[in-house]
């Protein structure tokens, strides 16, 4: 029996910055706009829903005067990201 | 990037899982500064502390006070200076950060306790070589870079001889150990860096 995907990561955009946080500690906004191609906007949207999944969290501060928002995944995100690799890969064994 | 893919096929969104997880992993933040500063400075106290001993001056091994501060306050301030600009976190970020904190506790530990007691001198060198070694393996690993290991097992071997030798011999290999263990690393490390710049 097929799980469905999880549609909060089954989007382009949102597994590719949980993909980056996985992999890492913690990243700025920056960053991930950098790695992702993605529009300020775009990516802001997205983090936000992430984050209202409960599958990231969200730090705001300052440096150097300027606002920075750090980002890390939590650990409902880790499960949520290790569940959807698992899911694909039963839909990818099945298609082959 | 769009905002939603629905049509994102599985094969697709395993391919961006790879590619992004690969992405992050290149990211290489260490230039090999470190590894030259503190080489450099320990090799040419070395060799002037050397000098300064052969010439029998009594006051041989003040050059440390002057260096080994000076790597410290360069240290500092590169490390602020990195903490800045750094825009991501790496587990590999961590993992170093606690080792290299490890290597600063015993490194200190070594320099400023085990001289209280004057008879130990002539084991200081190969013991201070020791702890270089252990950090540089370490290091060597946990940043997947060969050249470090390399040093760090040349580094045992010469502390190994250094533990036999007299005050003088230990300074001159300590001088070659640090060659071997931080500055050649250290400058391949950086040939490495700005290549994937």
């Amino acid at each position: 029996m097929f799980k469905e995907l999880d549609p909060i990561l089954h989007s382009q955009l949102r597994l590719a910055v949980i993909s980056l946080l996985i992999s890492v500690k913690e990243a700025e906004f920056n960053y991930l706009k950098e790695k992702t191609k993605a529009s300020s906007g775009n990516l802001s949207v997205q983090l936000q829903k992430l984050k209202e999944a409960g599958y990231i969290e969200i730090e705001k501060s300052f440096k150097d005067n300027f606002p920075l928002t750090t980002c890390k995944i939590s650990n409902a995100g880790i499960e949520a990201f290790e569940n959807y690799v698992k899911n694909l890969k039963q839909y990818i064994q099945v298609k082959k | 990037m769009e905002n939603e893919q629905l049509d994102m096929t599985e094969n697709k969104a395993l391919e961006l899982i790879e590619n992004m997880i690969l992405s992050a992993k290149r990211e290489i933040h260490d230039n090999g500064f470190y590894y030259m500063l503190w080489g450099y400075l320990v090799f040419i106290s070395a060799l002037i502390d050397y000098y300064l001993l052969v010439q029998t001056y009594p006051k041989h091994a003040t050059i440390w006070a002057i260096t080994m501060p000076l790597g410290g306050v360069i240290s500092i301030i590169k490390g602020f200076k990195d903490k800045k600009s750094q825009r991501v976190v790496t587990y590999v970020d961590e993992v170093m950060r606690h080792v290299i904190t490890a290597y600063g506790i015993s490194l200190f530990l070594v320099c400023f306790v085990m001289p209280m007691t004057s008879k130990n001198w002539q084991s200081f060198y190969p013991v201070l070589m020791v702890i270089y070694a252990f950090s540089l393996y370490a290091m060597g690993g946990i940043v997947k870079f060969k050249p470090l290991q390399y040093g760090a097992f040349s580094i045992w071997a010469m502390a190994v001889v250094s533990f036999f030798m007299t005050y003088d011999i230990q300074l001159l290999i300590l001088a070659l150990g640090v060659l071997t263990g931080f500055i050649i690393p250290g400058h391949l490390m950086n040939i490495r860096f700005n290549k994937n710049v």
